[in-house]
């Protein structure tokens, strides 16, 4: 039986960290989708439905924030969102939960961290 | 402080005043590319605080009985409190030397020629050594230090500067994350890599890809920094320093991440353009070290 790879839509402009998470989500057996920014998530959400979305929360063009608010309130999608916020951005986090985000990671980003908090989510699905 | 205060005392308030004002009229000329607004602050209070002194031991008494008074005072506080006062000079000439607060060569040469007891000498030669340090901030023309002494103080007071907020703030960052072993300590030359080789499970290709990505975003973010500081563009500069950080911090480059979380917190202010490129030019200083640091811990991997 051939399991089919759970789809990641990850959302950073760091190219740095984005690549670093890319090859560690790659390696921990998803399919990642990279966007830069908000426009480009909102983009591929038009179009594609991934299995969980991880959002940085300061991005060009839309915030972490505001891509929660529109996969809840305009999408109405349920999937799983995290959000990585940086350290002492607490006000914006509890924002990001407020509008629906299931949970956060704070920067600086431990890629064995993130892909236990991907997995948890997932597996409340 | 308030012993060298005393000293300088028993020489004309009058005159002493007089100098001060000239010193400090010597000082609107010091560069906020030498000074952080925080530090041209300290040292405006510095020198209120002196002038405030002065004035009130005039208003107290004649000039006589100020210096009858504060040699009584001086000769009972010396024998009593030795060891104190040895240990107020040196706090004095090390508060001095921080804030350079004295810097002008006529003041220091008039309190030169006046009649000091020995101990009084000390206390100005406390104030000579502070004004040595001070020439590169006032620009005296009559003795200039050589240019790489002056670079080499700009340099030194630099770094301590850095190596202090950056042992302050990282301290508090690493109490709250708990990654205290990445953070602390301030040595550009050595850098280690080992942390993200393991988040690169091992693989050098991706940390050498990692490093290139590192470097172009370092120099993007000079080049958008300095387009964004001449158009006083706060809130982009604050974007691109708080971008920056992720990767400063995942590069283990401390004495960077230190200065980009300063450009941010100033940009966030939104008040003191020149502060914030004294900033940058030290991060434009300090990135080509930390670039060659970046190169050697790379080659000095297993």
């Amino acid at each position: 039986m051939i399991l089919e790879k759970k789809h990641l839509l990850l959302a950073e402009d760091d190219e740095l960290l984005a690549s670093l998470l890319n090859y560690r989500l790659e390696k921990g057996g998803y399919k990642v989708h990279l966007a830069y920014d908000g426009r480009e998530v909102k983009e591929f959400l038009k179009e594609h439905t991934p299995d969980i979305i991880v959002s940085d929360i300061m991005m060009p063009y839309f915030s972490g924030i505001e891509i929660v608010d529109h996969v809840r309130n305009e999408l109405n999608l349920q999937i799983p969102v995290i959000i990585i916020s940086s350290a002492g951005n607490e006000e914006n986090v509890l924002n990001a939960f407020e509008m629906g985000a299931n949970d956060f990671i704070s920067k600086p980003v431990s890629p064995s961290e993130l892909l236990v908090r991907v997995g948890r989510e997932l597996a409340k699905m | 402080m308030c012993q060298i205060t005393k000293s300088i005392s028993t020489l004309k308030l009058e005159d002493l005043l007089t100098k001060l004002s000239d010193l400090e009229a010597t000082l609107h000329e010091f560069s906020y590319e030498s000074l952080t607004a925080a530090e041209a602050q300290e040292l405006k209070d510095t020198l209120e605080r002196f002038r405030t002194l002065l004035q009130d031991r005039m208003k107290q008494e004649s000039q006589e009985d100020s210096e009858k008074e504060f040699k009584s005072v001086f000769n009972m506080e010396e024998e009593t409190n030795k060891s104190e006062t040895d240990s107020e000079i040196s706090t004095a000439h090390g508060e001095l030397a921080e804030h350079s607060s004295f810097g002008s060569t006529r003041f220091t040469a008039y309190l030169k020629e006046s009649e000091l007891s020995n101990r009084q000498l000390s206390y100005i030669n406390a104030i000579l050594a502070a004004a040595e340090i001070d020439t590169r901030i006032t620009n005296d023309p009559i003795t200039p230090l050589p240019a790489k002494e002056v670079q080499k103080n700009e340099d030194d007071s630099r770094q301590e500067n850095l190596k202090t907020k950056a042992m302050s703030s990282t301290n508090k960052k690493a109490s709250k994350t708990g990654h205290s072993s990445k953070l602390g300590n301030s040595v550009p030359s050595k850098l280690d890599l080992n942390p993200i080789l393991e988040d690169c499970l091992g693989k050098k290709d991706l940390l050498k890809e990692l490093i290139n990505l590192f470097k172009r975003n370092a120099l993007e973010f000079i080049g958008q920094l300095k387009i964004h500081l001449e158009n006083h563009d706060f809130e982009a500069v604050r974007f691109a320093s708080h971008k920056i950080k992720s990767g400063l911090r995942m590069m283990n480059t401390r004495e960077l991440l230190v200065i980009a979380e300063q450009i941010e917190l100033e940009s966030r202010k939104k008040q003191d353009i020149k502060h914030l490129k004294f900033l940058f030019n030290c991060f434009v200083t300090e990135y080509p070290e930390v670039e060659r640091a970046i190169d050697k811990a790379f080659e000095e991997l297993n």
